[in-house]
């Protein structure tokens, strides 16, 4: 696979809460990587304090947090105040995956988590490129 | 910690096993020499690794499934059913997730309200917070022998009761316990642990009770077999040194005939050399295999083909036993009717091909996987060998961080994460990034060969989008995913 340059840029990845599921974020850290991204990985089983800390201790520009357990809200609550509160007032925030437990149409998933403060906010199954090409647009890259 | 692949002394066992029997008041009961009588009371037919050997002698296929519930009563009846209606050969006994994490006091408090509701509360059977008495209770119960199996950190104190509670044979391992289902432990760690319950069992090997020790490597995510067969041997190796004498080759099964068949040959082939080549002249090594990890279909009559199709592969490669996932295990804990009913229909593939006396290790496809798949382990185990100065566990600590040992998709956060698999034009795992593997030249080329004709078959480059469509073409009951 052929290494795209870009900026140097740095993400937090990792999936909140208590669920294992991890194929999601392993894959979009693969591909995140492979954009030459520099990609600092959380895994599984993080609290919104751990992402917000990994951006404090290593700069970071932006990050990406997986869910699949239905109970991201509860979760991410109140992450763009307390990023604010540790002087990180420009980072960028994603989320995707399986954001919600029940059905529901899909704009009104995404505007709960735009009101919370993400910046963008992805449908379960997106692939990686769509991503990369939003990092590079909202981050100025190339 | 300095952890390396040489065989306990004695009393630096015994002093650790002072600290394991205190996990849990259960420990206190266990006496290692009134458990090696209990054993050797017990007939023949009820010990794993015996009946493992008879099944080897008589070029025969057993059934292994995977069984666990709650309560004494239940885990009884569901073990009972299973001999009653499963035809199955052996039993097990799956841990619990807050017994593979050592959380007993969790599970003793699930249990409880288990009893008081009357319906299961843990996804398997708690044997530290049941104790001796009530796993042997569920064993003297059944006549089939019973192993006790789950990945896990630590399973120290569950091999001591387990073991002591009459199980002869466990299944789990220190690398897919890495990998698949640890975040932040470090992988010596793990080891150590597992280098007590391999000396447990090497304990009671000295003194004639024979106990099976089943690899298992790591789970399966489209990956070339060389991936699960690298970390497989070295858990034997490990193992081997402790004294356990009794192993069985697990072979994790995705699909592709040719590749699946050359999988569990060349494990047995090269598991058996390494063993030879580093000094293990007296261990017995059994095959078997098993259906991929991973989604799977939830509606029945799909996952009643997909367990035929894996069992008719298996017995191809004249396994010694044969696992299988349940009708009903993508919804929900399978339930003993499911399980039964689950088994029931692999048995008659088992009794359709068995008789047959047809020969696939001449077979073109099979030989040119077996061919590539021996050169990549190779590549990578006696890179690892060397990297440790010819110790094991050094070297696969060192060839962790370098990448030489490397798992797509895996929950630990110690490993590279470079590799990744896709599948070919006939639904083979081919490294889609091959990392930081050491492979010459003829690999990667193979690889590259594979996965061009794929291209040309679906009109396009592969990219992520076909790794995660084939990572879910099984869950729809196809080997490919449906354009």
């Amino acid at each position: 696979m052929s290494n795209i340059n870009s900026a140097k840029a740095t993400l937090i990845t990792g999936v909140i809460g208590e669920d294992v599921h991890v194929t999601g974020i392993r894959i979009l850290e693969h591909a995140l990587k492979n954009s030459g991204f520099n990609v600092h990985s959380l895994g599984i089983h993080n609290t919104q304090e751990d992402f917000i800390k990994a951006a404090v201790d290593t700069g970071a520009d932006a990050i990406l947090i997986s869910s699949l357990c239905g109970h991201a809200r509860l979760l991410v609550d109140d992450i763009r105040q307390k990023c604010t509160q540790k002087g990180l007032e420009n980072i960028l925030l994603y989320i995707g995956g399986q954001l919600v437990i029940h059905a529901e149409e899909w704009k009104k998933t995404e505007r709960t988590f735009k009101k919370i403060g993400f910046n963008r906010v992805y449908q379960p199954f997106i692939l990686p490129e769509p991503v990369i090409a939003d990092l590079k647009g909202d981050l100025k890259i190339e | 910690m300095d952890v390396v692949n040489k065989k306990w002394t004695e009393d630096y066992f015994f002093a650790e096993r002072k600290k394991v029997l205190d996990m849990w008041p259960t420990g206190k009961d266990v006496d290692l020499d009134e458990a090696v009588e209990y054993h050797k009371n017990e007939p023949h037919s009820k010990n794993c690794a015996l009946k493992s050997l008879q099944s080897k002698e008589k070029e025969i296929t057993y059934l292994w499934p995977s069984l666990g519930t709650d309560t004494i009563a239940s885990h009884k009846e569901l073990l009972l059913h299973m001999q009653k209606k499963g035809e199955v050969d052996f039993l097990a006994s799956y841990l619990d997730s807050l017994t593979r994490n050592c959380r007993f006091k969790e599970a003793e408090q699930e249990l409880r309200k288990a009893k008081k509701k009357g319906k299961a509360m843990l996804n398997g059977f708690p044997i530290v917070v049941h104790g001796i008495k009530g796993c042997r209770e569920v064993i003297d119960a059944v006549d089939l022998p019973v192993l006790f199996l789950g990945p896990s950190p630590d399973v120290r104190l569950a091999h001591e009761i387990g073991i002591a509670g009459g199980h002869t044979g466990y299944s789990g391992g220190p690398l897919i316990s890495f990998w698949n289902y640890t975040k932040d432990i470090p992988v010596e760690k793990i080891i150590h642990n597992y280098q007590y319950s391999h000396r447990l069992m090497g304990y009671y090997e000295e003194r004639g009770v024979p106990l099976l020790y089943c690899v298992s490597g790591a789970m399966p995510s489209i990956s070339p077999p060389s991936l699960m067969i690298v970390p497989e041997i070295i858990e034997v190796l490990i193992a081997a040194e402790q004294g356990v004498k009794h192993i069985r080759l697990n072979a994790w099964l995705q699909g592709n005939i040719a590749q699946d068949i050359a999988y569990i040959l060349t494990f047995k082939k090269l598991a058996d050399e390494y063993l030879e080549r580093l000094g293990y002249q007296d261990v017995h090594t059994t095959t078997y295999s098993t259906n991929p990890t991973g989604r799977y279909p939830t509606d029945h009559e799909q996952v009643y083909a997909l367990n035929s199709y894996f069992t008719m592969i298996g017995r191809l490669a004249a396994v010694q036993g044969i696992g299988s996932r349940t009708i009903d295990e993508a919804s929900h804990i399978p339930t003993k009717e499911g399980s039964a009913k689950s088994f029931r229909s692999i048995k008659v593939i088992i009794d359709m091909v068995q008789p047959q006396n047809i020969s696939v290790r001449d077979n073109y496809s099979v030989k040119a996987e077996i061919h590539i798949l021996e050169k990549e382990v190779k590549s990578i185990l006696d890179k690892v060998i060397e990297m440790g100065d010819g110790d094991i566990i050094t070297g696969t600590q060192i060839a962790i961080d370098a990448g030489v040992l490397d798992q797509p998709y895996a929950t630990t956060q110690h490993v590279k994460g470079k590799v990744m698999g896709v599948k070919d034009s006939e639904g083979a795992a081919r490294f889609f990034d091959l990392g930081n593997l050491p492979f010459a030249r003829e690999i990667f080329d193979f690889h590259k060969y594979k996965i061009a004709n794929r291209e040309k078959q679906i009109g396009k480059k592969v990219d992520y989008e076909t790794v995660i469509k084939d990572l879910t073409a099984l869950s729809h009951g196809a080997i490919l995913p449906f354009e």
